[in-house]
């Protein structure tokens, strides 16, 4: 083995690999600036406008004949108001061995299953970053043991995952909190053991031709909590009870047309209350349909019939309708735009992004939230948490 | 004994060349139709039996007032010996930075459309996407969708138009005019010298006739010993001026990749 660099050499022969490994780094840092023009609605709360610095590098290191593999990818936020929001995790960092088909990983990392672009009800192994989020499009580091088997058409993959990520909220000062902030030092376990209560998973993949098909199953901690009122100290304190679930993700794809469902079937806490929720829509792309230009619309819904006392789920009779602009332009300029609306209160979460490249490193976005509705339903805590964003990222 | 042999030798290398058909004997007898059909048959057969291809690309985007983006991607095909089964692709970008990682998995398939997923790493999410984007640009280049994938001999009618010089060689000028009605282009023109058959460049006509665009392929090297291929392409936007240049920094072939290496599962792992 030839070594230059020590250091990497040295995790080289941890690998146990006798070659020389291949390095490659990835990520971002970014400058992010929030800009909220309405009043904070609870006492306590920031005006919240300002700029937060954001982190996540990746470095990978690989055996050159690609059967060792381990990366690590941790995650940084610095918020300028609310603490909770400044936090670190680990997005990823795995080791993984794979040969002829056949692949074991140990780690943290991300997974996600599921078709839908509004939510995906059937993902369910890592915890929502909401702090980060509330979209839940960012998430938090699983910590697993993985084995799987990965054919021309199929692929069946088991994990273990042996301790519990706390879902993340915003602290008192925080802007999209609810009215009582979440005491998440304190939150409760229908399991002994707590976070240490392992959950598995398991999920088996099969595409044919058009079709492309995903079954999923889990047992262990929900990942979305439910709320307990604690009257002593009048805090709110999130619960995580446990679940069984088993899921189906389906696709058809036939030239511009999209068509898609996913759900499950769930047994909640120890008592084994049933319920089932899922969804189904459709995309269509508009392809070159204007001087290179592609458009793709999207259109969800989403139900859920989970029993009154179960965790909150803010996609329970929702509709979704959202779309895609892309240019197709040196600089990869695109919108994205996306309304999700409740439909039996009206309650309607909008947002649009909209992003170029400048240079070959650098991309900026800006975008905006609205929040309108009711009062009375949990989204309406964020009734007054409009706000627009630009972020400006140096990607590497 | 020799000749038992060296047929013994070269079949076991599988450097065969001894069926290799000449221009003359493609262009001897049939109609234009036939013949166009049989050189692209040859163009076919000398191409056949690569297996798999690993490649690292840097593409360099200009337009006429002299602005350059560049791209940096590596690229795995499989050969499907089934001809009724195109082949496979994988293309890994690597720059631009904000979509490192990003994957795109392509199956060709010579009735019908490719099955196509994409991975986006920051989402950590395989999509399937469609593959009905035939004549939309390849990430902001030149290259649309079809010039790149899909460019099976069964999916175009061939034509023979004739011979001419080109440069010190001479070729022959054959036509393809795509099948697929949702093609950009109603033909696209090859010049193909008559002593390797490697293919110098291609006219694209659009639906209206008018030639929109030309590719040259430059820098023919020998790979796996036996497959001429161009490392340098270069397509040239007779419309807009602009101009993407396409280089090869290294191209092996027979690697040893497999099916199973062009799953959609696998694009989370891609390199």
């Amino acid at each position: 083995m030839q070594c230059h660099r020590p250091g990497l050499c040295a995790l080289a022969l941890v690998l146990g690999c006798a070659q020389a490994p291949e390095v490659k780094t990835a990520g971002y840092v970014a400058a992010e600036g929030r800009v909220f023009w309405q009043e904070p609605k609870y006492p306590g709360q920031e005006q919240g406008s300002g700029v937060s610095l954001v982190a996540e590098p990746e470095l990978e290191v690989a055996s050159e004949d690609g059967v060792h593999t381990a990366v690590a990818r941790p995650f940084y936020r610095l918020d300028p108001y609310d603490q909770r929001r400044s936090h670190f995790d680990v997005r990823k960092a795995s080791y993984q061995v794979s040969s002829s088909g056949w692949e074991a990983g140990l780690g943290a990392g991300v997974f996600t299953w599921g078709v839908l672009e509004s939510h995906r009800p059937v993902d369910v192994l890592n915890q929502i970053d909401f702090v980060d989020a509330i979209d839940g499009s960012a998430k938090l580091g699983q910590p697993y043991a993985s084995a799987g088997y990965t054919g021309e058409r199929a692929s069946l993959r088991v994990y273990y995952l042996p301790f519990f990520r706390e879902r993340t909220f915003p602290g008192v000062d925080g802007r999209l909190r609810f009215a009582v902030p979440i005491d998440t030092e304190n939150a409760m376990y229908e399991a002994e053991l707590g976070p240490w209560h392992p959950s598995g998973a398991a999920r088996f993949t099969w595409s044919e031709d058009d079709v492309d098909i995903g079954l999923g199953i889990f047992s262990g901690l929900s990942r979305e909590p439910r709320f307990v009122v604690e009257l002593t100290r009048v805090q709110v304190v999130p619960r995580y009870d446990l679940m069984q679930q088993i899921s189906l993700d389906a696709q058809w794809t036939t030239g511009p047309l999209a068509l898609k469902v996913e759900g499950f079937a769930r047994l909640w806490t120890a008592a084994f209350q049933p319920f089932v929720g899922g969804g189904a829509g459709l995309e269509y792309s508009f392809f070159d349909f204007v001087d290179g230009w592609d458009l793709s619309l999207a259109a969800e819904i989403l139900l859920d019939a989970r029993p009154l006392e179960a965790p909150i789920t803010l996609f329970d009779h929702d509709a979704f309708a959202g779309l895609r602009f892309a240019f197709n332009d040196t600089a990869s300029t695109e919108v994205l735009a996306g309304t999700l609306v409740d439909v039996i209160d009206g309650t309607t979460m909008m947002r649009v992004d909209a992003g170029r490249r400048f240079g070959a490193d650098w991309r900026a976005i800006v975008g905006a939230s609205f929040f309108l509705g009711p009062k009375g339903t949990l989204e309406s805590a964020f009734l007054q948490d409009d706000h627009v964003t630009a972020r400006l990222a140096y990607f590497f | 004994m020799k000749s038992v042999w060296m047929t013994v030798l070269v079949a076991a290398l599988g450097m065969g060349t001894a069926h290799a058909k000449t221009a003359a004997e493609l262009t001897r007898v049939g109609t234009p139709e036939e013949q166009g059909r049989a050189i692209a048959g040859e163009l076919d057969a000398r191409n056949a039996g690569y297996r798999d291809l690993v490649g690292e690309v840097e593409m360099v985007l200009r337009d006429p007032s002299g602005s350059e983006a560049k791209r940096r991607f590596s690229i795995k095909a499989l050969e499907q010996p089934d001809p009724k089964i195109g082949d496979y692709s994988m293309i890994v970008f690597d720059t631009p930075t904000d979509v490192k990682g990003t994957a795109l998995l392509s199956h060709g398939k010579v009735d019908g459309e490719d099955d196509q997923w994409l991975y986006l790493p920051a989402l950590g999410r395989v999509k399937r996407i469609s593959s009905a984007n035939r004549t939309g640009s390849f990430v902001g280049s030149e290259f649309a969708y079809e010039d790149l994938t899909g460019n099976d001999t069964g999916k175009s009618s061939w034509r023979l138009l004739g011979q001419e010089p080109c440069g010190k060689l001479s070729c022959l000028k054959l036509e393809a005019a795509p099948r697929d009605p949702a093609s950009g282009y109603s033909r696209r023109v090859l010049s193909v010298e008559s002593t390797d058959f490697r293919i110098i460049s291609v006219d694209f006509f659009d639906r209206k006739g008018a030639r929109i665009k030309t590719l040259s392929y430059d820098d023919y090297r020998k790979v796996s010993g036996r497959y001429w291929r161009a490392h340098a392409w270069t397509m040239k936007n007779h419309q807009s001026g602009k101009v993407t240049s396409l280089a090869f920094t290294s191209m092996r072939m027979g690697t040893g990749l497999r099916a199973a290496d062009f799953s959609a599962e696998k694009l989370k792992n891609a390199r």
